[in-house]
């Protein structure tokens, strides 16, 4: 009583944190010490109170876990009150890690069964919340029970956490699903509706098992009222017409009537969802829809712009050609502030766009740049790359104009796509040739603003001055201004930028140089004519006078070829400080060139040397098509089916072998103990062996397996192994280990194999184990992370509900249900479960008689339950 | 379905959360930090929809606080927003007049009306008259639960 009256309660805490706003960590602080004490309180509503003042904590995101069994104490109290307070808290605080879930499996199947509504509304809330596997397993059927209970509000919440638990235990599924769909007949509304919730969720996800249902569900489409209820049922058939084209036809009429008179706007997007995604085949309901969305587009509301664009996303990628109206009402919406619609609408317009009005789009779009901010600017470019790049740059039929918008976009400040455009000039400066010389001049504007090298220091820009120094280098043929661009390359900025650029630019400093020395110098008189017509109005003024004499000429050109190695000897020394070797390398390459030809006087010998080194420049890199390698006839002698090395075989082979050699596996401990001369097959053999052991082994413990496959613990126990053959072994370390690796390999992959066929088997084995198995089992969570049994599970609910009930499947019966579930043993019916479709389908009986059978099993057996749950028990015990 | 429910002040205090899908603590609190941190810098003329990760974040500003709701890509914007409004109506039913200072005072009441209208992440109950009804008989139980608690 003592802590009881000078306790805080939940309000006084609480403005005791609004009035300490300055040092509220500290106020917090000292709560929590409080609350530890309370925590251990005898009194119950001490106890209360102090839990529910740390589940107001732990909402602010401080941590509860520590209180778990507290928890737990206070939800198996007596009164309603106290116990509320437990649960919220367990909602809120329990997950799949915390240790005392264990303890409250009784206590919530005593609520479930309770006859009071609200302790059977606060467990099924609190499960809900909490639920994990071993929960559903063992609670599963007084859920089930629950459905049957005579209040609706119940039915109603018992559904929603049937679907809880399925997603935890999906082998739950295929038993309660008839019940479940039974209650789509409920006179009560929302117990129907909540149903239809939980077929959504399910039909959403897996549809090609609920194929059948459809007729079901058009029934409940047709005399629907209620517009929530509605609207899961458009989903429905959004998930099936596309996998059941005949139901479209079913579906317009009530289709266009909900849209002709429906003034909910949420169900009549859900009616243009379910239109684009299975019913584009009729027109007439596609042109209703795109009506109504063109409201949702136009709309002032930017929720219903935003859903308006969402559809129209969807459309694109379906009937394209329906929605090109919409693509002006697309490019508008880019100047809207909404970032949200925007992606969007670019999501629209990236689709629409065609070969004709390519270059008005690109323009329309680059024109919001300037006024963009950075995000947004990246969004936009990024968009033209794509738009542009797509399918090989199928749209793209102007590629001048194309690289000189890729030019632009890397001026574009702050930009993160400079790979992917230094990616695209490359690409196309190497694809198409007609295309080279535009693309020379294209990065020639880049190469030579100060500026664009300043915005290459920081950010991706500097990819894109790398692939421009490159094309520079590469096809320096086109290059219309050496000396400029030479200046150009050496500007000082360039050391600010990143080290594989300088290289790059040293790289095409050199080739610009041999280039341009050779054009000069060893022009036969026949290419004279041409060259000085090409060169001629743009290069050296001194040319003119140079056809006069010949001797002259020469000396003029030399003159020239000095004046330029001069200019690049003056600068390259400022790469010398660069830490990079590469940069530093291909400095001295460049030196030792131009100091090689600063020593020749004769102009032949700097004809000599140019040639050579043009030679080895000018070899152009080529596109190679996809289907080259098919051209290259194969050469007789080559082998690539037989493995280079025993070791290496590839695994459909060793599958193959696997299979064969079950029997030779036996001889196994012969071949290994005479493993001297081990042929390929032996080890082969041995690797079978090898499998079938590791097959055991993986249906007890896989994850263990794993682990100490690739953990030092495995590796010393197939040492010592090792170790063993190495005695008699004269083959020495090499061989013996190169025999004894594969089975590691093998086994690996086998253990995926039997997986697959041994998880039914595996899984029953843990449920049994269950108690023993604990320890490891936890071990396991903290090393796999909580979320894998969850990515397990959803693929396990992918199972065909309708199928008739297999053996060993139940209707969940209360307490029978765990204890005969795993008493069916090891029987394999897990694959069984994937019948196809058609062979229940064929005679499947329309939705009524279903129903009509059912129902009597449901009755039958909530009378067992009423009468005999205890005997039951015992009686699946023995 | 719904993931997760979020209620927050414009400052980013949490005023309730409801996680329907299996996620830690530290993760609810990094989800919650950057959603938070995007919704209360969006301006209030932009749509209640966010695209974030391979959820949809839709949240609607009622006074002073956020109501935010998590949901898987297919769901239904408008209903979502509708839902939530319907959550927003039965508080203010339940509280009469309901502001953020209820919220505060009384989460755990505030829990009720939730969880009388999402359950597992799905709209549980769409008539507000039976939700009134239920939540008064809700009251007045706890209430009695109450009076007899004191008593005893």
């Amino acid at each position: 009583m003592g802590i009881s009256l000078f306790q805080k309660s939940l309000r006084d805490m609480i403005s005791g944190m609004r009035s300490n706003r300055n040092n509220e960590e500290k106020y917090i602080q000292k709560s929590m010490e409080d609350i530890k004490k309370e925590l251990k309180s005898t009194d119950m509503k001490v106890k209360t109170v102090a839990l529910q003042k740390l589940t107001y904590l732990n909402m602010l995101g401080f941590d509860m876990s520590w209180a778990a069994f507290h928890v737990v104490e206070v939800m198996s109290t007596p009164k309603l009150l106290h116990k509320v307070v437990g649960y919220q808290a367990a909602a809120q605080s329990f997950n799949e890690g915390t240790d005392v879930m264990l303890l409250i499996t009784n206590l919530l199947k005593k609520d479930l069964i309770s006859t009071n509504p609200t302790e059977r509304s606060i467990g099924l809330d609190c499960l809900s919340n909490i639920v994990t596997l071993d929960l559903a397993r063992d609670l599963i059927a007084d859920v089930y029970g629950l459905l049957s209970s005579s209040s609706a509000p119940c039915r109603k919440r018992s559904a929603l956490v049937l679907y809880c638990c399925f997603l935890k235990y999906p082998d739950a599924l295929r038993p309660c699903f008839k019940g479940l769909v039974e209650h789509l007949d409920d006179h009560e509304q929302s117990v129907v509706c909540s149903v239809v919730s939980v077929l959504c969720e399910l039909v959403i996800k897996h549809p090609h098992n609920y194929l059948e249902m459809a007729p079901l569900f058009y029934r409940l489409l047709l005399n629907s009222t209620n517009n929530w209820m509605t609207m899961k049922l458009l989903k429905i058939f959004g998930a099936l017409t596309p996998l059941e084209p005949r139901l479209t036809k079913k579906i317009v009429e009530p289709l266009k009537n909900i849209m002709s008179s429906t003034m909910a706007k949420s169900l009549l997007f859900d009616c243009i969802t379910t239109v684009c995604s299975g019913m584009t085949s009729n027109e007439e309901i596609v042109e209703m829809a795109l009506g109504h969305l063109k409201d949702f587009v136009l709309d002032s509301d930017p929720n219903l712009k935003y859903l308006g664009f969402k559809a129209l996303e969807q459309f694109v990628k379906h009937i394209p050609e329906t929605v090109l109206r919409f693509g002006n009402a697309a490019l508008m919406c880019l100047s809207t502030a909404d970032p949200t619609i925007r992606s969007s609408a670019l999501r629209v317009i990236s689709g629409l766009v065609s070969k004709k009005d390519l270059k008005e789009v690109i323009v329309r779009v680059l024109e919001h740049i300037p006024s963009a901010d950075t995000a947004y600017r990246n969004e936009l470019s990024e968009v033209v790359l794509s738009i542009c790049c797509r399918d090989k740059y199928s749209l793209v039929s102007d590629f001048s104009w194309y690289l000189n918008i890729l030019v632009e976009l890397a001026r574009v400040p702050g930009s993160v796509h400079g790979k992917t455009i230094a990616f695209q000039i490359t690409d196309i400066a190497c694809r198409v040739e007609a295309m080279r010389d535009d693309a020379v001049q294209a990065v020639r504007s880049l190469l030579i603003d100060p500026f664009v090298v300043e915005m290459g220091k920081s950010g991706s820009i500097g990819e894109v001055l790398k692939a421009t120094a490159w094309i520079t280098g590469e096809y320096a043929s086109f290059v219309e201004h050496p000396k400029e661009t030479i200046e150009a390359l050496l500007q000082p900025g360039i050391l600010k930028l990143p080290c594989s650029v300088q290289a790059m630019y040293i790289q095409a400093i050199l080739k610009v140089f041999v280039h341009i020395t050779n054009d000069l110098v060893c022009d036969d008189d026949a290419d004279e004519a041409s060259q000085s017509e090409k060169d001629g109005s743009t290069w050296v003024e001194g040319e003119d006078d140079a056809e006069e004499d010949n001797g002259d000429e020469e000396l003029d050109k030399l003159g020239v070829v000095n004046e330029l190695s001069d200019l690049i000897l003056a600068h390259v020394d400022q790469y010398s400080d660069t830490p990079d070797p590469e940069v530093v390398e291909r400095m001295s390459q460049l030196k030792a060139v131009l100091d090689l030809q600063k020593g020749m006087d004769d102009i032949k010998d700097v004809k000599d040397l140019f040639s050579k080194l043009h030679g080895i420049i000018s070899e152009e890199l080529q596109p190679i098509s996809g289907k080259a390698q098919k051209k290259v006839p194969l050469p007789e002698d080559l082998q690539v089916i037989d493995p280079i090395m025993e070791e290496f075989f590839d695994e459909e082979f060793d599958l193959q072998q696997a299979e064969e050699d079950v029997e030779v596996a036996d001889n196994q401990a012969a071949s290994v103990t005479s493993s001297r001369g081990m042929d390929a097959a032996q080890a082969l053999t041995e690797a079978t062996e090898e499998q079938k052991k590791f097959a055991d082994e993986t249906a007890k413990n896989q994850l263990k397996q794993h682990r100490e496959k690739h953990g030092v613990f495995y590796l010393s126990s197939d040492d010592k192994q090792g170790a063993g053959d190495m005695g008699e072994d004269d083959g020495g370390e090499v061989e013996n280990v190169s025999v004894q690796e594969p089975p590691v390999d093998v086994s690996e992959d086998s253990a995926t194999k039997v997986d697959a066929l041994t998880s039914y088997r595996r899984k029953k084995k843990k449920k049994k184990k269950q108690p023993t198995d604990l320890v490891v089992k936890q071990d396991e969570d903290v090393n796999e992370g909580v979320d894998s049994p969850v990515k397990i599970n959803k693929n396990a609910l992918d199972v065909n509900p309708l199928a008739p009930l297999e053996d060993g499947e139940e209707l969940p019966s209360v307490e029978a249900y765990p204890t005969s579930y795993s008493n069916e043993g090891d029987m394999p019916t897990y694959e069984t479960s994937y019948e196809p479709v058609h062979s229940q389908n064929t005679e499947a009986p329309p939705a009524e008689k279903q129903k009509h059978k059912s129902r009597r099993r449901r009755k039958h057996k909530s009378r067992k339950e009423k009468e005999g749950a205890p005997q039951e028990a015992t009686a699946a015990e023995t | 379905m719904i993931e997760f429910i979020l209620l927050v002040n414009r400052q980013g205090k949490v005023r309730l959360t409801r996680w329907y899908t299996t996620t830690s603590q530290k993760e609810r609190a990094k989800i919650t930090r950057q959603i938070v941190s995007q919704i209360t810098h969006r301006g209030s003329k932009l749509c209640n929809v966010l695209e974030w990760q391979d959820k949809k974040i839709i949240y609607r500003k009622y006074a002073s606080l956020y109501f935010i709701a998590g949901v898987s890509g297919y769901e239904n914007e408008l209903s979502i927003l509708e839902a939530l409004h319907h959550f927003v109506e039965s508080l203010d039913k339940y509280f009469g007049n309901v502001c953020e200072l209820d919220l505060i005072y009384n989460f755990h009441k505030a829990y009720f009306v939730l969880d009388e209208v999402f359950l597992g992440g799905v709209l549980l109950e769409t008539s507000a008259n039976v939700m009134e009804k239920k939540l008064e008989a809700q009251e007045r139980m706890m209430e009695a639960a109450k009076a007899g608690l004191i008593d005893s």
